[in-house]
């Protein structure tokens, strides 16, 4: 099962994106700031992160490059009210249609990743 | 009355039992519990609802036969009638989670070797030490709590099963046993094993479309059509599997067609459960949302036909309301303690919309 983090400032977002993803047969964790979403990332073990681009104190864009910098290349899917460029995500995505793409980006996202790791 | 008194009276005790008969059919608590939750969550198929439940008061107190797993069932029945709903929702109602089973999909073990995949390599062959087993002690031990050692595992469509698998299957019915590919032992006697089956599909389909087209024969499902379901259904399963693997069987439940009223009341759990999961996901920050008839219209035209029953509903549900909602709170347009009211518009696309208090009922409140 692939272990995704979600984080978001919007706690109802977040917890209701982590209950499709675990309902689609992922093992999906809320973090409603960078802070604790670096704590989580320090303890477990992760696939891929999913991150809100704007969060009040420090942004998804911090959390992008604090992650890239422990794990280079780590899939990172970005979402946000607007097209922002972020050269720590590996795609963005716009919050008004999140869903269903979301799922088909991660799916995308975590195949890539296996193939670049074989 | 002692026996020596009836024996006096010319009453012997068989005469005597008789006239406090006892009730072979009663369940006990926990049993009429399980029943109550499982009749409130699956809609129209009482048989399959009285087979669980019998073997579980049976396993309850401790009548299973030794050496045999508790009860082997077989779920016969048309496509999307719910024969995985039930083992789903019997975990659910056990273990308070849905997925709490062992699942062994027979489609993907239609190749000799590939059985593999569910007792391990032996040793000497590829992926030895490698290829972990589905079947193990562990695994089938997983969702055991100290108060119920029952482990659900479902084989689905047994039909697909390669020959290699019937062999461990038949073993598995019969002594509860498994020897896995390093040799270890597996214990089944503490399973409930479940099997379904299509078996017969084509047939029962032939029977739902009727020549007369699609919408005509959805209004005519009734009693009888499901009797000539269930005869097709049992007919074909006797032809295709051998009569040492039906003996052991402990039951065979064929699934009923879901009538026009009964895929309504699917409808009506799912929306239910799904207001279920928000509430859970979200906890205080809980928001409601109803749907339209309308719109419970369509999600049954999307989700449901007599060919495919309710199993695409989920599905569809999934896409259409859960993920809209979802869009709605990443945009921030739902907060807290909103109601949120489906519809559909006339193109066809369904609508959301907050129910708003009105300024005048508000003051009232106040």
């Amino acid at each position: 099962m692939k272990n995704i983090l979600v984080v978001d400032d919007n706690e109802m977002l977040c917890r209701m994106a982590c209950d499709i993803l675990n309902h689609e047969g992922y093992c999906a964790v809320p973090a409603t700031s960078v802070e604790a979403a670096l704590e989580a990332f320090e303890q477990q073990s992760f696939d891929l992160v999913v991150t809100s681009f704007h969060m009040p104190g420090m942004g998804g864009a911090e959390l992008a490059r604090a992650i890239r910098n422990r794990a280079p290349g780590f899939p990172i899917i970005m979402t946000g009210f607007e097209p922002v460029d972020c050269e720590h995500a590996t795609l963005f995505l716009p919050r008004q249609f999140l869903f269903p793409s979301l799922l088909e980006k991660i799916g995308a996202c975590l195949l890539e990743s296996e193939t670049r790791a074989q | 009355m002692s026996g020596e008194a009836l024996s006096e009276k010319g009453v012997s005790l068989a005469e005597a039992a008789v006239s406090a008969p006892l009730d072979a059919k009663r369940h006990g608590e926990p049993t009429k519990e399980l029943e109550r939750v499982l009749r409130s969550k699956v809609v129209a198929q009482d048989a399959a609802i009285d087979a669980v439940v019998e073997l579980y008061q049976i396993f309850l107190v401790g009548m299973a036969p030794p050496d045999r797993p508790i009860g082997n069932l077989l779920f016969l029945g048309p496509t999307g009638s719910g024969k995985t709903y039930v083992v789903e929702a019997l975990a659910e109602a056990l273990f308070g989670n849905p997925h709490a089973f062992i699942k062994v999909n027979c489609a993907e073990f239609q190749e000799h070797h590939e059985i593999a995949k569910l007792i391990g390599s032996p040793p000497g062959y590829v992926g030895h030490g490698q290829t972990r087993a589905l079947l193990t002690q562990e695994a089938l031990n997983q969702w055991q709590t100290e108060k119920l050692k029952l482990t659900l595992l479902l084989f689905d469509e047994i039909e697909k099963a390669s020959d290699a698998l019937w062999q461990l299957l038949l073993g598995i019915l019969d002594r509860a046993t498994l020897t896995l590919g390093d040799n270890s032992h597996v214990d089944l006697s503490h399973c409930m094993i479940f099997m379904t089956s299509n078996l017969g599909a084509a047939e029962m389909s032939k029977l739902a479309e009727g020549g007369l087209g699609f919408a005509a024969q959805f209004t005519r499902v009734n009693e009888d059509f499901d009797q000539r379901i269930s005869r097709t259904a049992l007919e074909a399963a006797r032809r295709k599997f051998s009569p040492e693997f039906m003996n052991r069987l402990d039951k065979v439940v064929v699934f009923r067609t879901l009538r026009p009223d009964q895929l309504g009341q699917v409808l009506e759990l799912e929306l239910e459960r799904i207001q279920h999961r928000i509430s859970r996901a979200v906890g205080e920050q809980n928001f409601t949302f109803e749907c339209a008839p309308s719109v419970k219209q369509w999600l049954l035209q999307q989700g449901t036909d007599p060919k495919y029953g309710a199993r695409h509903l989920k599905r569809v549900i999934e896409r259409n309301v859960v993920y809209g909602l979802a869009n709605l709170v990443a945009t921030g347009q739902i907060q807290s303690g909103d109601r949120v009211s489906i519809g559909i518009g006339a193109d066809g696309v369904l609508t959301f919309s907050k129910c708003v208090v009105a300024a005048s009922e508000t003051a009232t409140q106040q």
